[in-house]
């Protein structure tokens, strides 16, 4: 069993009442990429501030290569680099004043901090533009000079938060590439954060799905797509009857079914979820064992039983279905 | 040693982008140097300052010439003559002089006689209060020629009415050959004489005598001009305009996440805050020295003669400005709070000091303030030729707020 480059045990983050991280537990595997996915203000920043040292937790501990975060902060963050979500550059300094200040910062001098400069900017493929200010370069390259500057450090352990927000389908291929490299070639296990849910799909070996500061499911992509089994239609019906949910979740292709309802709602609120053109309605979340005849056999009880259908979507099994599937709402909300 | 090499990152970094903010380094070097220059010009090159006035001579006597020659002789008149009173009356009420003096027709004959005669001073309403100095000035310059033309009148009356007074006729005076005329002449000339002398006696050595004396052990020394206060005043004053640069640079670090990063690496607080402190505290001393230098070589303005004492000083000074400016720089958290908080507080607190106008009176809250010691200790050095046991407690005070706001900053400090 491979060891363990990061264990964070029950951390809890409060601000007062606020609850910004609940009660979080998961490992990752030396050489692992985890993704941690949610929407805006789940609270996978602040997750990556306590691990990193930046904020104590409230609760619980993080450990990270046999030594605790809050005690031995000083030696985990030798071993640790961080691209925070926003551009934690100085726009009028160069990329590579800027990378150079980040490595100064870790003890790097001379030769060795003008080697590693130039590698890691090439690691990032900015060598060209290093010596312009990072003021006139795009969304992009300013994401991957912040890639560049957590890299300067040789860190075992790689926080990644957000690292394509506002990038150029270039730079973000750029991105992605950078990180299959980093952990195939050097075996830096990363931890990267994000709410595109092809990001996750497409990099991380396992994701944890975080929202309202809990993680609320942790497995790898496949699995946790797997477990929708054949897909989720969603029916706009006028009314949240519950007679209607249980006959259609009794159909021989159906696995579940439960109307959506807002966090804390009771069911009749259902009726509220959404609407369309000023017209209510209530949304039937269906899991199918099989889509295509799951959905043959809604629509003919529907026409059996003479209901409107005011809309009808087939969402394809992906980490935002399961999201859905999950809390009821999207990546995006 | 790793913490030194991190103070010196930070240092250089802060600097270079500091650089950047070239409208502040404008504001922190040049303009004190030209409110001095201004303010040294309006207020005078350490004389008392000149009131310009029109004057019109209507007056065709010897009085009316003594009066011009005199008011021309007085330093602190700026004057114009014109022809007309009308004239004059018209350009003060546009407000192109505070006053014009004007000497009426007639004034030489006016004075010898019982009702005498009235020099008028014409004012500007809008400057009333200023035009009021003119007043005296011309009182001043015309004294002498006043009591001279007193008197004359007082001769004049005492000789018309001897004989009533001693009981004879002028007709038993010329029947003893006695020209009138002549006697006349003669004792107006005398006793004119005789009190003109013991006037310009009670003048020049007067019955009480009020002798200024320099205090004892004091190197005699130039009397202290007005860039003596300005330079000082004005350089800590825009020195601490540096807390507004500090507070932008940081509030900017914070927002776009640089501070967050920097403090995921394994780098303290205190070493942190140092780099960028220094810098400023730098900087100050750099300003202040130039500031001093050029005020120096343009404005004639004494630098003392305590090197050691104006070097600790420089520095102390520098240490309090950059401790300040962290202080503020940490506890701002708008953009709002940093545009305005500190220039506010640069200005409230040079005021209260003193830096802006020279004072000799100061509030007691001025001692709360680090440009008052700053201050005051430069006017120790280089208006007083005080030496270094002279500033000491200027010095320990600068450096207890350099050091207080400094550690204070450490232990408010939240990168996030």
């Amino acid at each position: 069993m491979p060891a363990s480059i990061l264990e964070a045990h029950n951390l809890v983050k409060k601000y007062g009442d606020l609850v910004a991280v609940n009660d979080v537990s998961f490992t990752i595997e030396e050489g692992e990429i985890f993704g941690l996915l949610g929407p805006n203000g789940a609270g996978k920043s602040t997750t990556i501030s306590m691990l990193s040292g930046l904020l104590p937790p409230t609760n619980g501990n993080a450990i990270i290569a046999g030594l605790d975060v809050v005690r031995e902060t000083a030696k985990v963050k030798q071993m640790i680099g961080v691209a925070p979500q926003e551009l934690a550059l100085y726009p009028t300094l160069t990329g590579r004043e800027n990378v150079r200040f980040f490595g100064e910062l870790y003890g790097l001098r001379g030769g060795a901090l003008s080697e590693r400069v130039d590698e890691v900017l090439g690691y990032v493929g900015m060598l060209e533009r290093a010596n312009d200010r990072v003021q006139t370069y795009s969304g992009g390259m300013k994401r991957r000079i912040n890639l560049a500057a957590a890299l300067v450090n040789h860190p075992r352990l790689l926080f990644l938060d957000e690292p394509t927000v506002g990038v150029d389908p270039q730079s973000r291929n750029h991105i992605f590439e950078s990180v299959e490299r980093l952990n195939r070639e050097q075996g830096v296990s990363i931890l990267y954060t994000t709410h595109y849910m092809e990001e996750a799909e497409r990099l991380c070996h396992r994701v944890g799905i975080i929202d309202r500061g809990r993680l609320i499911a942790l497995d790898t992509p496949r699995r946790l797509i797997e477990s929708l089994g054949g897909g989720v239609i969603q029916l706009g019906l006028p009314t949240a009857d519950e007679s209607v949910r249980s006959a259609v979740a009794a159909l021989p292709a159906v696995r579940a079914a439960s109307f959506l309802t807002p966090e804390g709602a009771s069911l009749p609120e259902a009726d509220r979820t959404s609407a369309t053109g000023g017209q209510r309605k209530a949304i039937l979340k269906i899991e199918a064992v099989h889509s295509n005849e799951a959905l043959l056999q809604v629509l003919h009880y529907c026409n059996e039983a003479k209901l409107q259908i005011l809309s009808l979507d087939l969402l394809e099994p992906n980490l935002e279905t399961v999201f859905l599937n999950l809390t009821g709402k999207s990546l995006r909300d | 040693m790793n913490a030194l090499q991190q103070i010196w990152t930070v240092m250089r970094k802060e600097i270079k982008v500091a650089a950047e903010f070239r409208g502040q380094w404008l504001n922190v070097f040049l303009t004190p140097l030209a409110f001095i220059a201004v303010m040294g010009v309006t207020f005078g090159d350490g004389g008392a300052p000149t009131a310009a006035v029109y004057l019109v001579n209507e007056d065709e006597g010897r009085l009316g010439r003594q009066i011009v020659s005199a008011l021309r002789n007085e330093p602190t008149l700026d004057l114009e003559i014109l022809p007309s009173r009308s004239e004059a009356d018209r350009l003060v009420g546009e407000g192109r002089r505070m006053a014009a003096i004007v000497i009426p027709s007639g004034l030489s004959e006016a004075v010898l006689t019982e009702q005498g005669g009235a020099i008028e001073v014409i004012v500007d309403p809008a400057r009333a209060q200023s035009a009021g100095v003119v007043l005296g000035q011309v009182q001043a310059a015309t004294a002498p020629m006043l009591i001279d033309a007193e008197v004359e009148r007082g001769v004049r009356t005492a000789f018309n009415t001897a004989p009533e007074t001693f009981g004879f006729e002028a007709a038993d005076l010329e029947a003893l050959g006695v020209d009138l005329e002549t006697v006349e002449r003669f004792l107006t000339a005398a006793i004119r004489g005789v009190v003109s002398s013991q006037v310009q006696d009670a003048i020049d050595d007067p019955l009480v005598r009020i002798e200024l004396k320099p205090a004892s052990d004091a190197a005699p020394r130039q009397a202290p001009t007005i860039f003596d206060y300005l330079t000082p005043g004005y350089s800590v004053f825009f020195a601490f305009f540096l807390m507004g640069l500090m507070a932008e640079i940081i509030y900017e670090e914070r927002v776009g996440g640089a501070l967050r990063r920097i403090f995921t690496l394994p780098v303290g607080k205190a070493s942190f805050l140092l780099g960028k402190m220094l810098p400023y505290a730098l900087i100050a001393m750099l300003q202040i020295v130039v500031v001093f230098g050029v005020s120096s070589l343009l404005f004639n303005f004494d630098l003392g003669d305590a090197p050691l004492a104006f070097t600790l000083l420089v520095v102390a000074t520098g240490l309090a400005v950059g401790g300040l400016s962290i202080l503020v720089a940490v506890l701002i958290r708008s953009e709002g709070q940093a545009n305005s908080i500190p220039s506010l507080l640069a200005v409230v607190m040079a005021a209260v000091s003193g830096a802006l106008f020279p004072s000799i009176q100061l509030p007691a809250l001025a001692q709360l303030t680090p440009h008052y010691w700053a201050i005051q200790g430069f006017l120790s050095i280089t208006a007083l030729g005080g030496g270094l046991t002279d500033v000491a407690l200027h010095l320990c005070v600068l450096l207890a707020v350099a050091v207080t706001t400094f550690a204070v900053a450490v232990w408010r400090f939240q990168p996030t």
